[in-house]
């Protein structure tokens, strides 16, 4: 078996405490996530995984333990930062009188993206969002939305795609093709992040879990983490 | 909807500047800029201060009216630049307070969640919102320094008001310019510490003007001549400050980090939103429980309480006393309410009449109210009530104990205040009608309609905001119940039989409440 290429890690948590005020949510939680790898996040509901996920973003300040990415210290405030990391969380925000295209373009062109009415076309079209390019968000389904929400995170460069159960409010159609963009992103050398309740998922994936329980955080296969979350 | 060009420099990521003029220039294409809409938005902005200047010259000059002048003289009431500054103070503090928790600055709505992941400067997204704010404390503070003299009987001459006027515009853009630079401080917690501060001067203030009405103490400082245009020299070094501090803060803008700037921008919309709606409950609630340093809340671990057996009743009154008992904002309002509904008497504009009425009914029902926050929270998040072994009914009346018991509070010692200083024991009887027609009142208030976030957004003159019902809900029965008081005001005396009608007034008024109550609204 040929020794795998030394990368560094573009995330690295060691005992890394989250919460709110002084409180943790959750025990303290190891990651290493690498160029091209997925790493899902799973848990019951309530068990702190979306606040992992907002600390890897930045949006949140570390209570303890060590969190690196892109080999530094979590600073949002950093353009490279946010250059480099693309994060989809449960915000449902919109700018009233745009539309889901023009949201897209504004994103692209933000990013410094070329060819931005391309890139976009493209984009809708991988979110079936064509249809419904010149309506405002606020006209949209949720699960609409949802995609739109997704198709931002994909229109714009990244090293690193930290998703927030994306699965929640697509349709099976979608959730498989989600899957297989995912898989894309991972060949093509990014690195994922997600916590998701969906087996399916990932399973589709084949990804590795770190499972977020009561007491500790367990780092499993694919198929153990399957089986945990069937039982949480 | 017709597709909109977006152009921006062609080579690598744009400034940020560049961005939020894109995201303005594709919004006014679709609400139709143009020179029509600028001068529809210039013709709106001269109408809203040519109608507020009137309306605060009407209510001055029948304030005033209502005021002989041998009463103010004579009466101990308040007159003159020592209340006029204390009221100065009250309005600065509050100021602070509520630019310290509204960040100032935030990103709000399609902003936090678009513009603030892009590699961009923050600087140029910010500017506008760190230049806005001391700017609009400037004006706040031009009007109200004027409108404080006027309403305190101003001298002859216009030197008066335009002095307090750059006093009060000098004060409040340094107060703000406090507010921006306290931003930096910590994650959120500088502008807490700065909001704190503002409600300290706020309650020394309004203590200080209760006190002088109280105890008649306003007479010894209520000839005190006004200072004039000399305070323009205060008011110099207050700008030089304020514009430093803000030069300060725009620099730094940029360390602003995201999650703050989310956290109050969504403090924002929402209060801008409860405030258009004269919602000050749900206002008071966003200032003080979304604001980023209060999340550790989340997590906060409350005292068990130890319950005995006593039936779903007793248990819905106990849960609401609690509440009422760890919001300690809840217990400074309500004993602001009492010290200002026992006050009012003694200040000069508000000694009697109207006037005095109307600031009964405000200061009451706003005592009600504070203590109803249990029945508000049941209204929007209604799945606790609904395990009780109550009617819909039942429970209402349940919820209205507590509101009745500050109402009952503010009642007593506003009224028998009023029954001291007349001598006349029979304004003391009246607490007996106006205790439950206020509990009613709060109760109306807290089962109003919610502000719908999830519907398209309205536009108004000071932005979008969600639609809203029930703007003056609660507000229009205590004020309904207790017309045969504002009738006695008037006539300046309280006959035995008007104590009666009150009371009849009352229970008819409580009678159909409690009689609607629980009724699904016809569609």
């Amino acid at each position: 078996m040929a020794a795998q290429p030394k990368t560094p890690d573009l995330v690295h948590a060691k005992g890394l405490a989250v919460g709110y005020g002084a409180d943790t949510v959750c025990p303290p939680v190891d990651l290493r996530l690498r160029a091209g790898q997925v790493l899902a996040v799973i848990g019951p509901n309530g068990a702190g995984k979306s606040t992992v996920l907002r600390a890897v973003l930045g949006l949140l300040e570390p209570l303890g333990g060590t969190l690196e990415v892109l080999g530094r210290e979590v600073d949002e405030r950093s353009v490279d930062f946010r250059a480099r990391v693309a994060g989809v969380l449960d915000d449902d925000a919109w700018f009233p009188g745009l539309t889901a295209r023009e949201h897209l373009l504004l994103t692209a062109a933000g990013h410094g993206v070329r060819n931005t009415s391309t890139v976009v076309d493209a984009i809708l079209e991988t979110f079936g969002l064509t249809d419904h390019q010149h309506g405002v968000p606020s006209a949209m389904s949720s699960g609409q939305r949802r995609r739109l929400l997704l198709a931002a995170a994909f229109v714009r460069p990244r090293d690193l795609l930290v998703l927030d159960e994306p699965e929640a409010r697509l349709d099976t159609s979608m959730r498989h093709a989600l899957a297989e963009l995912i898989r894309e992103e991972a060949a093509g050398g990014t690195a994922v992040l997600l916590a998701t309740h969906d087996p399916v998922l990932l399973t589709a994936l084949g990804a590795e879990a770190v499972h977020v329980g009561a007491t500790r955080c367990t780092r499993l296969s694919t198929a153990k983490a399957v089986a945990t979350m069937s039982r949480d | 909807m017709p597709p909109v060009q977006i152009e921006l420099r062609p080579e690598g990521a744009p400034e940020g500047r560049e961005i939020r003029r894109v995201t303005g220039e594709i919004q006014g294409a679709r609400e139709g800029r143009g020179a029509g809409r600028v001068a529809l938005e210039v013709w709106n902005a001269v109408m809203i201060i040519v109608l507020s200047g009137a309306f605060v010259a009407g209510v001055a000059t029948v304030l005033q009216d209502a005021v002989p002048a041998e009463d103010a003289a004579e009466g101990g009431l308040l007159l003159g630049p020592v209340p006029a500054g204390l009221l100065l103070a009250v309005a600065a503090g509050a100021l602070l307070s509520l630019a310290g928790r509204l960040g100032p600055v935030g990103v709000p709505g399609g902003g936090s969640a678009w513009w603030l992941p892009m590699p961009v400067g923050r600087r140029g997204l910010l500017r506008p919102t760190v230049l806005a704010w001391p700017a609009v404390g400037a004006a706040t503070g031009l009007v109200l320094g004027a409108i404080v003299v006027i309403l305190l009987e101003v001298p002859d001459g216009v030197s008066v008001p335009l002095g307090w006027a750059a006093l009060g515009a000098g004060i409040f853009s340094l107060v703000v310019a406090l507010a921006l630079l306290a931003q930096h401080q910590g994650r959120g917690t500088g502008g807490l510490r700065v909001a704190r501060l503002g409600e300290g001067i706020m309650l020394l203030a309004v203590g200080v003007v209760a006190l002088l009405a109280l105890t008649g103490a306003g007479s010894a400082v209520a000839d005190l001549a006004w200072p004039g245009l000399g305070l323009v020299w205060l008011a110099v070094p207050c700008v030089l400050g304020a514009v430093g501090m803000t030069v300060v803060a725009e620099r730094r803008s940029a360390e602003l980090d995201g999650a703050a700037l989310r956290a109050q921008g969504s403090v924002m919309y929402r209060a801008q939103a409860a405030l258009l709606s004269l919602d000050l409950r749900e206002l008071s609630r966003t200032l003080t429980t979304t604001s980023l340093a209060s999340s550790s809340a989340r997590t906060r671990r409350r005292g068990s309480l130890r319950l005995n057996p006593g039936g779903p009743r007793r248990a819905v009154v106990l849960a609401d006393l609690v509440l009422l008992a760890r919001t300690p904002r809840s217990i400074g309002q309500l004993a602001v309410a009492v010290v200002l509904g026992a006050g009012a008497a003694g200040i000069a504009l508000l000694s009697s009449g109207v006037p005095l009425y109307l600031t009964w009914v405000a200061t009451g029902f706003w005592a009600a109210g504070t203590a109803a926050a249990g029945a508000r929270h049941a209204d929007l998040v209604p799945a606790v009530d609904r395990l009780l072994p109550l009617s819909t009914r039942s429970v209402r009346v349940v919820r209205g104990v507590v509101p009745l018991v500050a109402a009952t509070l503010w009642s007593v010692v506003t009224l028998g205040s009023q029954a001291l200083r007349t001598g006349d024991p029979t304004w003391l009887l009246l607490a007996l009608a106006w205790a439950p027609a206020l509990a009613a009142a709060a109760m109306r208030s807290a089962y109003r309609p919610p502000a719908k976030w999830s519907r398209a957004v309205v536009a108004t003159p000071m932005g979008s905001v969600p639609p809203t019902g029930g703007f003056f809900q609660g507000l229009d029965v205590a004020t309904v119940a207790t017309l045969p008081t504002a009738v006695a005001l008037l006539l300046g005396g309280l006959a035995p039989v008007v104590v009666g009608i009150q009371g009849a007034m009352t229970v008819i008024v409580v009678a159909v409440l409690i009689g609607v109550a629980g009724r699904k609204p016809q569609s």
